[in-house]
């Protein structure tokens, strides 16, 4: 090449991207991907293509909606407001945030006139793989954690004896650190309070929310009869931080399950819900 | 039968007889009978397949859930996927569905889609009713889950309804793999799948693992579908044969056709394409589907079909990794497989 001669790019082999597997193997100089070249299509060729393909199409996908989650999430911590109309859609990525933090559940039953009874440990089942920690006492906390390399992973605590049961979503604490959440969105402690003239079997699940989010619980309605509540739930905030979600069981109260959404009132999205078992009066 | 797929009959079967069980509540008879539930109760009492509730239970039950929890969703999923095949029927203008004649074609398009509608009233309140068992806020999110896969399936069907309307014919196989990621993968196995983990761990953390499973097995399920239609034992397979051709329906074959026709060839294809269904001849079809053959459109459709579900057997090795051996695992691993074996 001499010293004038302009350097020049050679022209593109193609200007948009491949998105058809047997027109990017295709012999260069085959001419255009419409062309029969009368090759029929090696099945390694085509094997590896589609797989190649596939994970593009659907790795595509689930990133297009992890990047829209991700500026939701943003939006939804750095200005601490959301806007009421994309609330539906911002109630999807609280939730992916909430993964980020711990949990941390308290419970406590109340037998008895208000005494607190200890929850004996008797026995102990997980729906699914082992979670950190084992015993289930009269307050309990538990930062929940799922067992690694588990997708949803979720352990059930049934506590006899006080006839109480513990249910806590763990959520990946693990994965806070791997993501970089900040410290600052600290888990809200709650603890339930279930105070009953007879022994209630009680279930909280629950996501973790930030410390600063506030929680509604709503009346605890009958799964078979929708008109039977248990109305006396409360919400209070103590100054330690925990919020305490009591419920008053009165003696006349129906035999049945009950259960009852449990809001986080920042984002009016269901966080979980409360659920008791009041058995039959003898 | 190979002894692993032996099992996928087995638990279909099973988990069908519950599902049916179920159904039969939300089917009963009641007024207005003959234009309202009689419809209604059609299609599922067809005889499907019950795949996606046998997979939205298995899934469950393998992440703990008992029987009871699952059984709601897996109403709800079948009740809503025959919604979506009345719908559909009427859209594709389909004349066959389950070896009878579709639902528009007995009773008109109006009682079909009114029909339809109720199908889906009715798997919402299936789903609604999983309150009892899982609790309001997995109630709850099931209801969303179910939102979302319904939303995408409609989304995917706009997709390929408006690919015959505008007469497309520079479709690529990417396109192909989106809109059936869309329109078929959601509600055919993501959806049950996801449903069936958030009931089992009641947790949906890792919920976005079970779309690549749930894509490869959906488009591998939904590509020896297309082949079927062109291949298959119209009996057995219940809906007429080369009736995607017909339809004008863009399948992988389709698109490899044009891409491997000749200029000639792929004018007369594309002035097909073009014709309202009703005007597209049997010897039109027979062409079409001769020269398929002859550019080796079919086989490539089950080379890539195969590959699909060769890496949808790896995603589901890596989701179910480490959880017990038990018949419902079992059943999800070998679904892969499966979907290349009907017949």
């Amino acid at each position: 090449m001499s010293d004038d001669e302009r350097v020049k790019r050679p022209p593109l082999e193609r200007v948009r991207p491949i998105r058809s597997w047997d027109a990017g193997w295709r012999p260069r100089g085959s001419g255009d991907a419409g062309k029969n070249d009368g090759a029929p299509s090696r099945v390694e060729d085509v094997v590896t293509r589609s797989v190649e393909l596939g994970y593009r199409v659907v790795d595509d996908y689930i990133k297009r909606g992890q990047e829209a989650a991700r500026r939701m999430r943003q939006g939804t911590y750095g200005a601490g407001e959301i806007a009421q109309d994309v609330q539906g859609v911002a109630g999807q990525l609280v939730r992916s945030a909430a993964d980020l933090v711990g949990a941390w559940i308290e419970f406590a039953a109340l037998t008895g006139g208000g005494a607190v009874a200890s929850a004996a440990d008797a026995s102990s089942t997980n729906a699914y793989g082992p979670l950190g920690g084992g015993t289930t006492s009269g307050d309990v906390r538990r930062d929940g954690a799922p067992p690694p390399d588990v997708a949803g992973a979720a352990a059930t605590h049934a506590a006899t004896g006080s006839a109480a049961t513990h249910v806590a979503n763990g959520p990946a604490a693990t994965a806070a650190n791997a993501t970089g959440a900040s410290a600052a969105t600290e888990p809200l402690r709650v603890r339930l309070c279930v105070v009953a003239s007879r022994p209630i079997e009680a279930a909280l699940d629950f996501r973790p929310v930030p410390a600063d989010h506030h929680l509604v619980v709503y009346p605890l309605r009958n799964d078979a009869d929708g008109t039977i509540t248990i109305d006396a739930v409360k919400v209070e905030s103590r100054p330690d931080g925990t919020t305490v979600i009591r419920v008053d069981v009165s003696a006349a109260q129906a035999a049945g399950r009950y259960s009852g959404l449990v809001v986080d009132d920042q984002t009016n999205v269901p966080i979980g819900d409360v659920s008791l078992v009041v058995p039959a009066t003898d | 039968m190979d002894a692993d797929l032996a099992v996928v009959p087995e638990m279909l079967r099973r988990y069908g007889d519950v599902t049916r069980v179920a159904l039969a509540r939300y089917l009963a008879p009641r007024e207005p009978q003959r234009h309202l539930y009689a419809p209604v109760a059609d299609y599922p009492r067809r005889g499907g397949r019950m795949l996606r509730p046998t997979l939205c239970i298995a899934t469950a039950r393998v992440f703990g859930a008992t029987l009871e929890q699952a059984a709601h969703a897996a109403v709800g999923l079948e009740l809503l996927h025959n919604a979506f095949l009345v719908h559909d029927d009427v859209e594709d203008e389909s004349e066959a569905r389950r070896g009878r004649p579709t639902l528009h074609a007995l009773h008109g398009t109006a009682v079909a889609v009114n029909a339809g509608d109720a199908l889906i009233l009715l798997g919402l309140r299936a789903l609604i009713d999983s309150r009892a068992t899982i609790g309001p806020r997995l109630a709850l999110r099931l209801l969303e889950e179910a939102e979302r896969m319904g939303r995408e399936s409609v989304e995917g069907q706009a997709i390929e309804l408006g690919w015959r309307r505008d007469v497309a014919l520079h479709l690529e196989d990417a396109d192909y793999l989106e809109m059936v990621l869309k329109k078929t993968c959601w509600y055919t196995t993501i959806f049950p799948s996801r449903a069936g983990a958030l009931i089992g761990a009641r947790n949906e953390d890792g919920l976005d693992r079970f779309i690549r499973f749930g894509f490869f097995l959906g488009a591998a399920f939904q590509i020896q579908d297309d082949v079927l239609n062109l291949v298959g034992d119209e009996a057995r397979y219940g809906k007429e044969l080369d009736g995607d051709i017909r339809e004008g329906k863009r399948t992988l074959m389709l698109l490899h056709l044009l891409r491997e026709s000749s200029d000639d060839e792929r004018g007369r294809l594309a002035r097909l394409l073009a014709l309202p269904r009703a005007a597209r001849e049997a010897r039109d079809i027979h062409w079409v589907r001769e020269r398929m053959d002859a550019r080796g459109s079919i086989e490539y459709a089950r080379q890539v079909a195969h590959a699909l579900a060769g890496a949808a057997r790896e995603e589901c090795a890596r989701l179910y990794v480490g959880l017990p051996d038990s018949p419902d695992r079992r059943f999800i691993e070998a679904l892969p497989v499966w979907v290349l074996e009907r017949r």
